[in-house]
C-alpha cells in the first residue's frame, strides 16, 4: 500500500468522524418557562421527561421564572430561546416595543383562579368586597404586564373595583410563592394557578371567589376563551436559527400529542412529582380541566380574535395596545393552523 | 534623392503605444490607489478597532467594579431588611414568612438565590428556581467567590453576609447573582460580543445561546477581531473573566467600499486622463500626422497641398517641439525641392556641357584628324610638287622645242602638242592648288574697301558665255579688314565652281535654261560681312553638301577637290566663315561672312602655325 492511500483513508476516517460527531452534537435550546409544574406550563415541563427533546437531538433547559412576563424577559435579555408565556403578556411586550413572536399554541383554555385566604371568608363574598385588599399576581415587569394581572384588573373591574383600590403584588407562579403568600397573610388573594390553587383549597387554606373555567365567572369577561400559554420567540432568533423554532415546535406537538394520549396518572408519574400533596392536587386539576392542553399544537383563529378581544379589554387606556393584532405577531409556519 | 528603404515590421503607432502605456499606467495606479486606500482603510478600521477595544476594556472594566459594588451592596441590603424583619429569630416555621417576604419583592430582585445558613453551614433556607442542587453544593462548605451549578451550566457570584438568627445565633446570608446570557445583555453594546468564561470554559454570551454555539464570532472575510479578556472582579486567581470581542466592523459595506476605493482612481484617472491623456493622444496624433507628412513627401518628393495640409495639422497654432519639427520638416521639403530643382538643372547644364564639350572634342578630333590628313597631304604635296615640277618645268621647254622644230606640223601633230601644253598648265594649277591648300601662309590684313575689290575681282574673271553674271554689292565704301591675295582665291573658287555647277546644267538641259549667278554684300547678324553668292545651277543632294568641304572630295570630272576646303579654310583664318545651302535643281547659295570690321582676325590654327 502506497503512503498516499494510508493518508487518504486517515483523512477518510477522520472526516467521517468528525460528521458523526456532528450529527450527534445536540443542539441546545433554553425555554424560559412561569413554573415548576404549573399547570398552564405543563406540557413544556414534560418535554425532557417523554425524550421528545432527545427525539429532536436536542438538549433542552428549562429556566423556571415566577411569571409570563419575567420569562419574556429571559427571551429579550438572551437568557433563552424561547419563552413560554401568556398570549396577552406577550402582546404586552410586543406594545411596548418587544420584537416577540407567537409561534406556537401551548394552551386550549385559561385557567387562572382567584383565590381568597381563608381567613376572609365571610367577609369577602364577592369580587367588590375586595376593595382595600392585597391581591397577588403574577409577577410583572417594566415592560410586560403579565396575563394574571391583565385578568385581575379586568375581574375587579367587572367588580367595580379601580385599580388604585387595591395593592397589587408579585404572587409567582409557583407552589411555595403562591402558597407563602396566602398562608403567611402576606396577601388576601391571589389570582392563582392550577394545581396550587387546587391544593390550597383542598388544604382549607383559601377559598375560590373567581374560576375562570367556570361560566359564572367568563360571563363578564370579554374574550375570556383567550390563548393563554403558547411558545414564542425572537425575530432574530427566527431568522438566524429557524431550525430551533423548528425542532421547538415538534417537540411541543409530540409533547401535546403525548398528552392527549395518556392518563392524568401517567403524566404525573412521567413528571415525577413525589410529594404526595402535590401529586394529588396535579392529578385533581389534570382531571378537573381535561381540555387544558391544545391537541395538536395548531394556531386557532377563533382563539387568536379572543385573545386580541381579552388583550384590547384590558389595556383599554394604552392606544399601542388598541392597535396590535396578534395576527402580526403570529408566524403560523411550523405550528399550522386551524378555525 | 534616393528614396528611404522601407522596412517592414509589424507596425505600432505612437498613438496606439501611448494608449497603451496610458492604460497600463492608469489601470496601475488605479490598483495601487485602491490597494492603498483598502490598505489605509483597514489599517485605520484596525487601529479605531484597538482603540474601541481599549476604552471598552475600561469601560467594562470600570462597570464590572460598579457591579460588584451594587451586588455586594445589595446583599448586604437585604441582610439589614432581613434583620429588621426578625423573621429569622422566628424559631419555628419561618421559610413561609420569608418565602412571602422575598416572592412580594418579584422580578425586581437582582439576586437569583438566596440561602441562609446556620453557623454550621447547614442550609435553613433557600430561595429561587431550583434550589435544591445549589444549596447542597454549598452545604458545610466555606462559600467561595464562584458557584458553578455542573447540572444546569450556570455560574453564579456569590456574595457573603453574616446574619443575625436569634437563638441559633449567627448564620450566614448567601446571594447569588447568576453570571447569564441576560446580565451579558445588558452589559453588552452594539457590535460587541461579551461571553464570560469560568475556568476558560463558556457560561454565558451576550447573544444568548446563538452566541455560545457559536465557534468563533462571525467577521467579514479578512476582518480583524478584536478580542479582551477582562477579569471579572479583582480577587487573587480569579477564574472568572469577561471575554469582550468586536470585530473590526466596516464602516462602509463591500459595495460602498468598492464604490468608494475605485472612486478615488478612477477621479484620479479621468484627472490624469482629460490633464495628460487628452494631450498625449492629440501629441500621439499631431505626431503621427507629422509621420503621414514626411510619408507623403518620401512619395511625392513634392511639396504638396496635402503635406501642408498634414503639416499644418501637426503644428496646430502650438509653439512646442512637434511644431518646431513640422516646421523643420517643412523648411526640410522645401529646401530638399529647391536643391532638387537645382541639380536637376546641374543636372540638364551638364548634359548640356558634356554635349557641347563631346561636339568641341568631336570638332577637335575631326580637326585633329584633318589637320593629320591635311599634313600628310602637305608632306605629300610638297614631295609630289617638287617631283612633280621639276620634270614639268623640263617638259615645258622640250614642248617648246618641239614646237619650234615642228612649225608645219600636221593638224593632229600640233593638236596633240597644244593638248600636252594644255595639261602641264593644268598639272601646275593642279600643284599650285594643292600647295595653296596644304601651304597655309599667315593673313597679311588690310582694310580694303569690299564692294570694290570685289567688282575689280570678279572683273578679272572670264564667265563662261552665255552665264549672266548680276551685281548687287550693298556695303558702299565699307573697309574691311582682309587678306586681299587670300580672299580673292575663295572668290575665285566659289565663282568657278558656280560657273561650271551651271555651266554642267546648261549642258544637260535642252530647255530655255538661262543660267545667272547672282553676287551681292551686305551686313549680316552681329555686324557681319557678308559675300553672297547665288546660282540657278542643279543644286546638290544633301549627302554631297555634308562632304563639300571634306578635302579631296570632288563631283567634277576635273579637279583635285581641294577648293571649297581652301575657301572654308581662308575664311576661317580671316575669323569668319561660309554657309551653303543648295536645293537640287534650284540651284545654290554661298554667303562668305567676315566678323566684325573691327574683329581682328585670327592668326591661324596651331597646325596652320606648324605648317
Amino acid at each position: 500500500m502506497s503512503k498516499q492511500f494510508w493518508k487518504f483513508a486517515t483523512c477518510l476516517i477522520l472526516l467521517c468522524g468528525l460528521a458523526s460527531s456532528l450529527a450527534h452534537a445536540a443542539e441546545r435550546i433554553v425555554v424560559s418557562v412561569p413554573g415548576p409544574r404549573n399547570i398552564s406550563y405543563l406540557p413544556i415541563d414534560l418535554i425532557p421527561k417523554i425524550g421528545a427533546d432527545k427525539a429532536e437531538n436536542v438538549q433542552i433547559q428549562l429556566l423556571h421564572t415566577g411569571g409570563g412576563a419575567v420569562a419574556l424577559n429571559n427571551l429579550m435579555t438572551r437568557n433563552a430561546d424561547f419563552a413560554v408565556a401568556g398570549v396577552p403578556a406577550a402582546m404586552s411586550l410586543k406594545a411596548n416595543g418587544g420584537e416577540v413572536t407567537v409561534v406556537a399554541p401551548v394552551d386550549d383554555a385559561p385557567l387562572f383562579v382567584l383565590m381568597v385566604r381563608a381567613g376572609l371568608k365571610g367577609k369577602v363574598k364577592r369580587i367588590a368586597d375586595l376593595k382595600g385588599k392585597v391581591i397577588g399576581v403574577n409577577t410583572s415587569t417594566k415592560s410586560s404586564k403579565t396575563t394574571s394581572q391583565q385578568l385581575a384588573e379586568l375581574l375587579l373591574k367587572s367588580g367595580g373595583i379601580a385599580s388604585d383600590e387595591v395593592r397589587i403584588v408579585p404572587a409567582g407562579q409557583s407552589w411555595e410563592e403562591q402558597s407563602s403568600l396566602l398562608i403567611t397573610s402576606t396577601a388576601d388573594a391571589v389570582m392563582g394557578d392550577e394545581p396550587f390553587a387546587s391544593r390550597l383549597l383542598a388544604d382549607g387554606q383559601v377559598f375560590f371567589l373567581a374560576n375562570l373555567a367556570e361560566p359564572e365567572t367568563v360571563k363578564g369577561i370579554a374574550g375570556s376563551n383567550f390563548l393563554h400559554a403558547a411558545i414564542e420567540t425572537r425575530n432574530d432568533l427566527i431568522q438566524h436559527a429557524p431550525q430551533k423554532v423548528e425542532k421547538m415546535v415538534r417537540m411541543l406537538t409530540r409533547t401535546l400529542h403525548w398528552i392527549a394520549t395518556h392518563r392524568p396518572e401517567e403524566i404525573v408519574d412521567t413528571l415525577g412529582v413525589s410529594d404526595p400533596d402535590e401529586r394529588n392536587s396535579l392529578l385533581l386539576s389534570l382531571k378537573k380541566y381535561p381540555h387544558a392542553f391544545s391537541k395538536d399544537g395548531k394556531f386557532s383563529t377563533s382563539q387568536l380574535k379572543e385573545t386580541d378581544v381579552f388583550f384590547h379589554a384590558g389595556n383599554a387606556d394604552n392606544p399601542k395596545a388598541l392597535a396590535l393584532r396578534i395576527e402580526n405577531m403570529t408566524d403560523d409556519r411550523w405550528a399550522g393552523r386551524k378555525k | 534623392m534616393g528614396r528611404p528603404q522601407k522596412i517592414v515590421t509589424r507596425r505600432r503607432s505612437i498613438a496606439q503605444q501611448a494608449a497603451l502605456r496610458l492604460a497600463f499606467s492608469l489601470g496601475l495606479l488605479m490598483l495601487l490607489v485602491g490597494l492603498t486606500t483598502a490598505l489605509i482603510y483597514r489599517i485605520a478600521l484596525n487601529k479605531a478597532a484597538d482603540e474601541r477595544i481599549e476604552s471598552l476594556t475600561t469601560f467594562l472594566s470600570v462597570r464590572l467594579s460598579e457591579l460588584e459594588r451594587d451586588w455586594e451592596l445589595n446583599t448586604r441590603d437585604l441582610r439589614v431588611r432581613i434583620e429588621h424583619t426578625r423573621i429569622l429569630e422566628q424559631a419555628n416555621n419561618f421559610t413561609p414568612q420569608l418565602q412571602a417576604y422575598l416572592t412580594i419583592q418579584g422580578g425586581g430582585r437582582r439576586y437569583s438565590h438566596l440561602i441562609v445558613q446556620d453557623k454550621n453551614r447547614q442550609t435553613l433556607f433557600a430561595f429561587g428556581r431550583d434550589y435544591a442542587n445549589l444549596a447542597k453544593a454549598l452545604n458545610g462548605k466555606e462559600p467561595g467567590n464562584w458557584l458553578l451549578d455542573q447540572a444546569s451550566g450556570e455560574l453564579y457570584r456569590v456574595f457573603t453576609e453574616q446574619i443575625w438568627l436569634g437563638d441559633k445565633g449567627t448564620g450566614t446570608i448567601l446571594a447569588l447573582f447568576p453570571i447569564n446570557n441576560a446580565l451579558l445583555f445588558q452589559l453588552t453594546m452594539p457590535g460587541v460580543l461579551l461571553t464570560s468564561l469560568h475556568h476558560g470554559q463558556k457560561i454565558a454570551s451576550s447573544e444568548g445561546q446563538i452566541g455560545l454555539d457559536m465557534p468563533q464570532v462571525p467577521q467579514a472575510a479578512g476582518a480583524k477581531l478584536e478580542t479582551r479578556e477582562i477579569p471579572w472582579g479583582y480577587m487573587d486567581n480569579n477564574p472568572t473573566t469577561l471575554m469582550a470581542q468586536t470585530p473590526v466592523k466596516g464602516l462602509f459595506s463591500p459595495l460602498e467600499l468598492s464604490l468608494g476605493v475605485s472612486a478615488v482612481p478612477l477621479l484620479d484617472g479621468l484627472i490624469l486622463w482629460f490633464t495628460l491623456g487628452i494631450w498625449l493622444m492629440a501629441n500621439a496624433r499631431r505626431i503621427k500626422t507629422l509621420g503621414v507628412a514626411v510619408q507623403e513627401f518620401s512619395d511625392q518628393q513634392a511639396v504638396t497641398p496635402r503635406l501642408k495640409e498634414q503639416i499644418a495639422s501637426a503644428k496646430q497654432g502650438k509653439q512646442d517641439e512637434i511644431d518646431e519639427v513640422a516646421s523643420a520638416v517643412e523648411s526640410m521639403a522645401v529646401s530638399t525641392v529647391k536643391h532638387e530643382q537645382e541639380i536637376q538643372r546641374y543636372r540638364e547644364n551638364l548634359e548640356v556641357l558634356v554635349r557641347e564639350r563631346t561636339r568641341d572634342l568631336e570638332a577637335a578630333q575631326q580637326t585633329l584628324v584633318r589637320a593629320e590628313r591635311l599634313a600628310a597631304l602637305g608632306q605629300l604635296t610638297a614631295t609630289v610638287s617638287h617631283e612633280l615640277r621639276n620634270p614639268l618645268a623640263s617638259m615645258r621647254p622640250s614642248l617648246q622645242v618641239i614646237k619650234r622644230k615642228l612649225p608645219d606640223a600636221e593638224d593632229k601633230a600640233r593638236q596633240a602638242i597644244d593638248r600636252i601644253e594644255r595639261n602641264i598648265t593644268r598639272c601646275d594649277q593642279i600643284i599650285e592648288e594643292m600647295l595653296d591648300f596644304t601651304r597655309i601662309r599667315d593673313l597679311t590684313l588690310a582694310p580694303v574697301a569690299l564692294d570694290s575689290w570685289l567688282t575689280e575681282t570678279l572683273a578679272d574673271q572670264k564667265a563662261p558665255e552665255g552665264i549672266r553674271i548680276v551685281r548687287e554689292f550693298g556695303l558702299g565704301d565699307l573697309q574691311v579688314n582682309l587678306d586681299p591675295d587670300r580672299l580673292r582665291r575663295a572668290v575665285i573658287n566659289v565663282f568657278d565652281n558656280a560657273c561650271h555647277a551651271m555651266e554642267e546644267r546648261r549642258m544637260q538641259e535642252t530647255g530655255n535654261y538661262q543660267p545667272q549667278l547672282t553676287v551681292s554684300t551686305q551686313r549680316g547678324d552681329e555686324g557681319r560681312v557678308e559675300i553672297e553668292f547665288v546660282d540657278n545651277g542643279p543644286g546638290m543632294p544633301e549627302e554631297v553638301l555634308a562632304h563639300i568641304f571634306e578635302p579631296l572630295f570632288s563631283t567634277k570630272g576635273f579637279g583635285v577637290g581641294l577648293g571649297m576646303p581652301t575657301v572654308k579654310q581662308i575664311m576661317e583664318q580671316h575669323g569668319g566663315g561660309i554657309a551653303v545651302r543648295s536645293q537640287t535643281g534650284q540651284g545654290t547659295q554661298v554667303i562668305l561672312w567676315l566678323p566684325d570690321i573691327t574683329a581682328t582676325p585670327r592668326p591661324g590654327t596651331p597646325q596652320e602655325e606648324g605648317e
